[in-house]
């Protein structure tokens, strides 16, 4: 059975590790606030911006409690098995006393990397990761990782649970998820970016089109059905053309996108700038994927 | 039940996870096999010798269905979650001014003493508030309670490592059944528990669930601990199993703890009398219905 610790840390040699909690849990958890406030309002701006483009019937004006509050039914649908992993943002830390090396060792469980990283950057800490399923990383010396590979060995046998301890930032439970963010209006505007919606607006355009183009543009569809074509370099010079289609559309897009409201009760009320210029932004996208269609087809076939 | 202590001087609580786990886990153990694994294997081996259903040998093994049945009756053993009875969690903090570590015990099981700690309630027997030690746990709570201390869990409703710890215990009794030796019920707890299994199993059989199979037979002696209170309930059962219970006492000699059970080792005479008992578990439901 293959070892892979890939968020591993050590504590430098004297780094109490009640100092070390109180530093991470000072950094940790506005840091996970951040993270909940960026996807609350990212897929919250997503369906405000797609009801003004498109105004679905069934995606009705919202406040963002509101929408919290569905999306959290929608995450409560995963199966149970995935239980933990519900809340996205959750954060927990394990840490141990490794008595061979007389050090503190652990590792952090999250699904985002910025937890990690934030980790790793702290002065009393080490980046102290491991794995045998793959070569050591570059920088890292055959006897470094040697180390790596002894302490984790004494620290995982028999079991990591005997001799650890951790840490829980808060939000394993789905329940307490968004509920932090939600009461700060600040931390909602700081995590709210016109650009970044028009690129998703586009990102979303253009998806739709591309359902479209597959059957109605001749140039498209010969693309999308010849796959074996469409792979490694080929793929990555369309991904390219394809991102230049999404910047081309945002920078339309942006100076349309209405203003969201920070405040949790406030509903969305959309102004009919995006739903005026619907048509003209869909023939803009499927133009371009014609042309794009047509020019990576010429370079393909020469 | 939470419990309040402070850890001795000197002691630096992450050099010594092995005592405090242990200390958590005595009292779980104790009650996994006293109160599912040793009475479980019991009955098993009662019901099985009543009808001689044991075709080839079985392995005590057939123990880990049963605890895993009784104690995550609801849920798969393999995804579902513990029982919160089972809760048992330790946290460490430590007081920012005198450095002193302290250790709050939030579990249901009763525990016996942990190692390297004294007591440190701040609300005192007599129901006073010892000021200072309240102070001393409030600057380690701090306003976001427990976020601020390291733990350890060894049931949590829902982790994977409580069912592991579960798993454990009962590899440890497959491997070695005499540790659920002290911890087997009375002969007359047997009789009673066989009693009222026999008067559920002739209800199945008015029912016209009659059990066909030595897995079937085990399978309604397994089921019948969690079922005993809705049948009573729902049959509005108010049987007296007393005579029943003083035909199964003679009966019953000691359970054998070896990791494998033959044929010859079951006990004959429960089998011999199966009929008699039968008859008097009929009649007792008879005479009830």
């Amino acid at each position: 059975m293959s070892t892979k610790v890939y968020n591993g840390f050590r504590l430098v040699a004297g780094a109490d590790p009640f100092d070390f909690l109180a530093h991470a849990q000072g950094a940790l958890v506005p840091l996970r606030d951040r993270l909940d406030a960026q996807s609350l309002m990212q897929s919250y701006a997503a369906s405000c911006d797609q009801l003004a483009f498109a105004s679905h019937t069934d995606n009705k004006p919202q406040s963002i409690q509101e929408h919290a509050r569905q999306s959290l039914v929608l995450l409560g649908r995963l199966p149970e098995s995935a239980l933990w992993l519900k809340d996205p943002h959750a954060i927990a830390i394990w840490l141990g006393w490794e008595p061979v090396s007389r050090r503190y060792m652990g590792f952090v469980n999250s699904s985002a990397q910025e937890v990690t990283d934030a980790v790793w950057s702290f002065s009393e800490v080490e980046q102290f990761d491991y794995w045998d399923n793959a070569d050591q990383p570059q920088g890292v010396s055959k006897a470094d990782w040697q180390e790596r590979a002894q302490a984790w060995h004494r620290m995982i046998h028999p079991a990591l649970d005997e001799h650890c301890m951790h840490w829980e930032g808060k939000s394993f439970n789905l329940d307490q998820y968004y509920d932090d963010v939600l009461a700060q209006p600040a931390l909602l505007r700081e995590a709210h970016s016109y650009k970044a919606r028009a690129e998703r607006l586009a990102t979303w355009l253009l998806g739709k089109q591309k359902r479209i183009a597959d059957k109605a543009l001749t140039a498209y569809s010969h693309v999308s059905k010849h796959p074996r074509r469409f792979s490694g370099e080929s793929h990555r010079e369309w991904e390219l053309l394809e991102q230049g289609i999404i910047e081309r559309v945002a920078k339309q897009v942006q100076p349309l996108l209405d203003p969201l409201p920070y405040q949790v009760t406030d509903v969305f009320s959309p102004t009919p700038h995006l739903r005026d210029a619907a048509a003209r932004l869909e023939a803009l996208v499927c133009n371009e994927l014609a042309r794009s269609a047509q020019a990576w087809l010429a370079k393909r076939e020469g | 039940m939470i419990k309040r202590f402070r850890i001795r001087e000197g002691i630096q609580p992450f050099e010594h996870m092995e005592e405090f786990r242990n200390a958590l886990s005595a009292p779980a153990r104790r009650k996994v096999f006293s109160e599912h694994l040793a009475p479980g294997y019991a009955h098993q081996y009662d019901a099985l010798s009543l009808y001689q259903a044991l075709r080839t040998p079985t392995k005590i093994s057939t123990v880990i269905d049963y605890v895993l049945f009784t104690l995550l009756p609801d849920v798969d053993p393999f995804e579902g979650n513990m029982p919160e009875e089972y809760k048992s969690v330790l946290y460490f903090g430590r007081d920012p001014l005198t450095k002193d570590h302290l250790v709050l015990l939030d579990a249901t099981v009763e525990h016996g003493d942990l190692p390297h700690v004294e007591e440190y309630e701040f609300t005192r027997p007599d129901g006073i508030i010892d000021e200072e030690r309240q102070r001393a746990w409030s600057r380690v709570e701090r306003s976001d309670a427990l976020a601020s201390m390291w733990r350890i869990y060894l049931v949590r409703p829902d982790s994977y490592t409580s069912r592991e710890f579960v798993f454990s215990l009962c590899q440890q009794a497959a491997a070695d059944p005499r540790v659920l030796a002290p911890y087997l019920p009375t002969r007359l707890t047997r009789a009673k528990v066989l009693a009222q299994h026999m008067l559920a199993e002739r209800f199945l059989i008015a029912d016209g669930n009659l059990p066909q199979t030595g897995d079937e037979i085990s399978r309604i002696s397994t089921r019948w601990a969690k079922m005993e209170e809705q049948q009573e309930a729902s049959l509005g059962m108010q049987v007296s199993t007393s005579h029943l219970v003083d035909m199964i006492l003679p009966l019953l000699n000691d359970v054998p703890l070896t990791a494998e059970l033959a044929p010859k080792d079951l006990n004959t005479k429960l089998s011999e009398h199966r009929r008699a008992l039968e008859e008097a578990a009929t009649k007792a439901m008879e005479s009830n219905a």
